[in-house]
């Protein structure tokens, strides 16, 4: 197999203050060029944070305690890539974007910086990429400023400022939750276009897991600060392996069904500096017996390319 | 019979900068006792403002909203404050809708203590059985709403909703800014207590996968009007307006066979409330507008026996 | 400096100003008016340590009395100016419209005049009591407090957890007092610390005209009698002059630690 575009192995993120403090366990994972991978989990699971680890961003407070990254084959230095080879697309685009300032600024701020371009030959460029992420009009958008444009239309701008420098990867957190459905499949389909065009790998973190079922190639599954399910889109939804994978598919309405009552999951995510004894989701799941109260389980390779964190799916 | 609510032609008006924003254009609906109506429609539609003039929130500029068939805008005083305790309303941002300061068993004895019921003992013990019925334990009546999750800050203000033993909650999107898992908890909650002491709901949403597995009836609303409303399976299984297609082809189903089949996206953003179209509201994003469409607004009509529509296209 | 090091620090100052005030009458029991040995005598003289003023009375016993009057007129005139502030402020912010208007046409007629100036010709009008000078000192300074309630009530009323007390129908006083203003109530302190400051100052400087009661010794009252011996003896002037500056500074260091303290936002981090 090709070597893999970004490969994340062992990572710890803790509290600077206290390493002991972790808020990601030990985790790793890769994605390959051109690959959609969903990052899965609710909030507090760690899945916000680890892509902040991945662009240099986390909070003041928390810091990478161990694990190596890996950006094509080099060490990772998010830094140098971000803006550049790693494109970010956050929530809410209106803070994403600068009120102050029109939109052309914005795209073409990013061109000089990181590709030195010069004034007009960025404007070109960015009446291009406007185009790219189909916007109608690109002529007349270039000089309109952020709060006179719709919410779907800024996160078109959004993403368009995330592919101006031609990036590897794209991490979408959460790109579409702030949106109304017709916006998000808007939203959605140009992601989706953009990989299949530009050939741009895409870090897509969600908790909605119909966009995963519509989006992903493959889908990792978080809880607690640690991976504890990975694989295929296809195997995952067919049959998952983790119960809180499980359990979160079953509280996902599945309209047209006549479903008379949602599967809820008892109780709340705990905290990551405060975690139960043995497997962290032991105290939510309908399966559990004493063993997984007592130890937690390690992630095994179950089929091949699916992994899972649970005693009961152990070789 | 009389219905639990009944609105009529409802126009809600308000002078803004940008010129005269018509939220809600004439909407007439109704909700029997113990029945769920979802109501669904993209930001601007008029939807929120329409369920703020439903508790008091929102004066109408014209028409009626009948409770138990009175009027509310002509009766007295002590009829109107009577008719709060008939209608309540849940919040959809669990952080903002308690205030800060106050104690979790003050904010839910507090409706208790404005209509001055029972005693302070029986005040008390209604706040304990409140608390419990939602999932809350007693004990944490001293807490401030800070110091609870997301999902259990909808507990207190579902608590606070049902301590008047109300006929009929509005609930404004109630769990979109919870977790899946969560989610399923609270309209759970809703669902029993709906069967238990039944209890009529009027759900606005943008999340038609939700309603649809939660509601009895779907109301679909676009630019300030009603376009459909009908029994919600029905509504799902064949929707009479191409905007409630659109909307069900734009729910991302957590099935990768479903998911991925190519269906048609709708294009554009929803229209800005301070604008009149002439024809039909929805013919510029229309992928079925003839002629006709552009040039006269059609009317909500019957189509079958349980439904009504409003589309030229329809019969 | 740190939010911590402002709190404490300015919190110091006040102590020591509270402590003297409240001590004034046990340490120095005598009129502070009495006159108790020669005239002019210098600081550091034996028994006298801070000396006397151009008609022999004990400065260190002035100066202690003074930081009872002054921060009694302090309190009692920002108290006030609180007082009506946050009814005009409260009522003008929730009620908005025409209520709104009239009441902020009078809080701007009241600030287009200087504040000093109008504290001068009122208590022209009125005579200088300590009372009248309370009053005059409340009244020019009241309109700030107000325009801070308002804004603080317009963007409060308009929060979820209000629009939920209506649902239930609660009265209008109730939003008010129970649940807007236990929330606007953070910048209002904050402001009313300085408010104290200024309000000290401007009976110095009022003294220093001599709009000063006669009867009531404070650190305004001081300076205004040293003023004419300034060359020979300067300390008479410096020595009150200085426990203004310090007060002022406690309590606007005071007022800035408890800004960031009350300040939730910083607080969480």
């Amino acid at each position: 197999m090709n070597q893999p575009l970004l490969s994340v192995a062992g990572l710890d993120i803790a509290r600077s203050d206290d390493p002991t403090r972790r808020v990601v366990r030990n985790l790793s994972f890769d994605i390959a060029r051109g690959e959609i991978l969903a990052v899965v989990g609710e909030s507090g699971c760690g899945k916000t944070v680890t892509s902040l680890a991945l662009t240099g961003l986390l909070p003041d407070g928390l810091a990478i305690a161990a694990g190596t990254l890996a950006f094509d084959g080099a060490p990772l230095r998010p830094a140098e890539l971000r803006g550049r080879r790693i494109g970010m697309i956050f929530q809410d685009p209106m803070s994403a974007l600068n009120p102050m300032f029109t939109i052309g600024d914005q795209i073409t701020e990013v061109l000089r910086a990181h590709l030195g371009l010069r004034r007009a030959a960025a404007r070109a460029r960015a009446l291009e990429l406007l185009a790219l992420v189909r916007l109608p009009d690109p002529a007349r958008i270039i000089d309109t400023y952020p709060t006179r444009l719709s919410g779907g239309q800024r996160q078109r701008v959004v993403i368009a400022i995330a592919i101006a420098c031609n990036p590897d990867l794209v991490i979408a957190d959460e790109p579409t939750t702030a949106l109304d459905p017709t916006i998000q499949a808007q939203i959605m389909a140009l992601l989706a276009g953009l990989r299949e065009t530009l050939g741009i790998a895409i870090m897509l973190i969600t908790h909605n897991l119909g966009l995963v079922a519509q989006a992903a190639d493959r889908v990792m599954v978080m809880y607690a600060g640690r991976k504890v399910e990975e694989a295929p889109v296809e195997p995952l939804f067919a049959r998952p392996l983790h119960p809180y994978t499980r359990r979160l598919l079953a509280a996902t309405p599945h309209p047209g069904h006549a479903q008379s009552r949602l599967a809820e999951i008892p109780g709340l995510v705990p905290s990551v500096f405060d975690l139960p004894p043995g497997c962290p989701f032991a105290p939510r799941c309908d399966v559990a017996e004493a063993r997984c109260h007592g130890s937690e389980p390690a992630l095994a390779s179950v089929y091949a390319g699916h992994f899972a964190a649970c005693h009961f799916v152990a070789p | 019979m009389i219905p639990l609510l009944a609105i009529e032609d409802l126009h809600c008006r308000f002078d803004t900068p940008g010129g005269p924003l018509h939220a809600v254009r004439g909407v007439s609906l109704e909700v029997a006792a113990g029945e769920t109506l979802g109501l669904v429609g993209e930001s601007g539609s008029g939807k929120t403002t329409l369920a703020k003039s439903i508790v008091g929130l929102v004066r109408p500029t014209a028409g009626r909203i009948l409770l138990e068939g009175q009027d509310l805008a002509t009766a007295d005083r002590t009829a109107r404050f009577a008719a709060r305790r008939a209608v309540q309303f849940v919040f959809q941002d669990p952080f903002a809708s308690l205030n800060p300061r106050r104690r979790v068993a003050q904010l839910i004895r507090e409706p208790l203590d404005v209509h001055r019921i029972g005693t302070a003992a029986e005040r008390d013990a209604r706040v304990a059985w409140l608390m419990a019925r939602v999932g809350l334990r007693p004990e944490w009546g001293h807490r401030l709403p800070h110091e609870f999750s997301g999902g259990q800050r909808q507990r207190i203000g579902i608590a606070r909703a049902l301590s008047l033993t109300p006929r009929l909650i509005v609930c404004d999107e109630p769990v979109s800014a919870l977790d899946v898992s969560i989610q399923a908890q609270v309209i759970n909650l809703l669902a029993d207590l709906q069967r238990e002491l039944g209890i009529a709901y009027l759900v606005i949403s943008h999340d038609l996968a939700l309603v649809e597995t939660f509601a009895h009836r779907i109301a679909v609303m676009y630019l300030g009007r009603i376009v459909e409303i009908g029994p919600a399976a029905e509504v799902w299984r064949q929707p009479h307006h191409p905007f409630t297609r659109a909307l069900i082809d734009a729910v991302p189903v957590p099935d990768p066979a479903i998911a991925r089949l190519k269906r048609p996206i709708l294009e554009g953003d929803p229209p800005s409330p301070l604008g009149t179209p002439p024809g039909c509201a929805f013919a510029p994003r229309c992928p079925l507008a003839v002629a006709r469409c552009h040039t006269e607004p059609p009317l909500l009509r019957p189509v079958g026996e349980k439904r009504i529509a409003s589309c030229h296209l329809v019969n | 400096m740190t939010r911590h090091g402002a709190l404490w620090v300015g919190g110091a100052i006040l102590l020591a100003v509270v402590a003297m005030a409240g001590l004034a009458g046990v340490i120095f029991p005598e009129d502070p008016f009495a006159m108790i040995d020669q005239p002019l005598l210098w600081p550091g003289t034996p028994g006298l340590p801070l000396g006397t003023d151009s008609l022999g009375r004990d400065i260190m016993a002035d100066l202690f009395h003074g930081a009872r009057a002054s921060l009694l007129i302090g309190l009692a005139s920002t108290a006030a100016a609180v007082g009506i502030g946050i009814v005009v402020g409260a009522l003008a912010g929730y009620y908005r419209g025409l209520v709104d208007d009239a009441l902020m046409r009078l809080t701007e007629l009241f600030q287009t005049i200087p504040p000093f100036m109008l504290a001068i010709v009122l208590l022209v009008v009125l005579g200088t009591t300590l009372a009248t000078i309370v009053t005059a000192i409340a009244l020019v300074s009241w309109p700030a407090v107000a325009r801070l309630v308002r804004s603080e009530f317009l963007s409060l009323r308009e929060r979820e957890f209000v629009q939920s007390c209506r649902v239930i129908g609660m009265s209008d006083a109730r939003i008010i007092l129970q649940q807007i203003l236990p929330n606007a109530l953070a910048p209002v302190i904050v402001t009313a610390t300085v408010l104290v400051a200024t309000a000290i100052l401007m009976e110095a400087g009022l003294s220093f005209l001599g709009l000063s009661d006669p009867n009531v010794m404070t650190w305004g009252h001081m300076i205004n009698m040293g003023k004419d011996q300034m060359r020979q003896a300067w300390y008479i002037v410096v020595i009150p002059g200085c426990a203004l500056l310090v007060t002022a500074l406690g309590l606007n260091l005071f007022g800035e630690g408890l800004n960031d303290a009350l300040n939730p936002r910083l607080r969480r981090q």
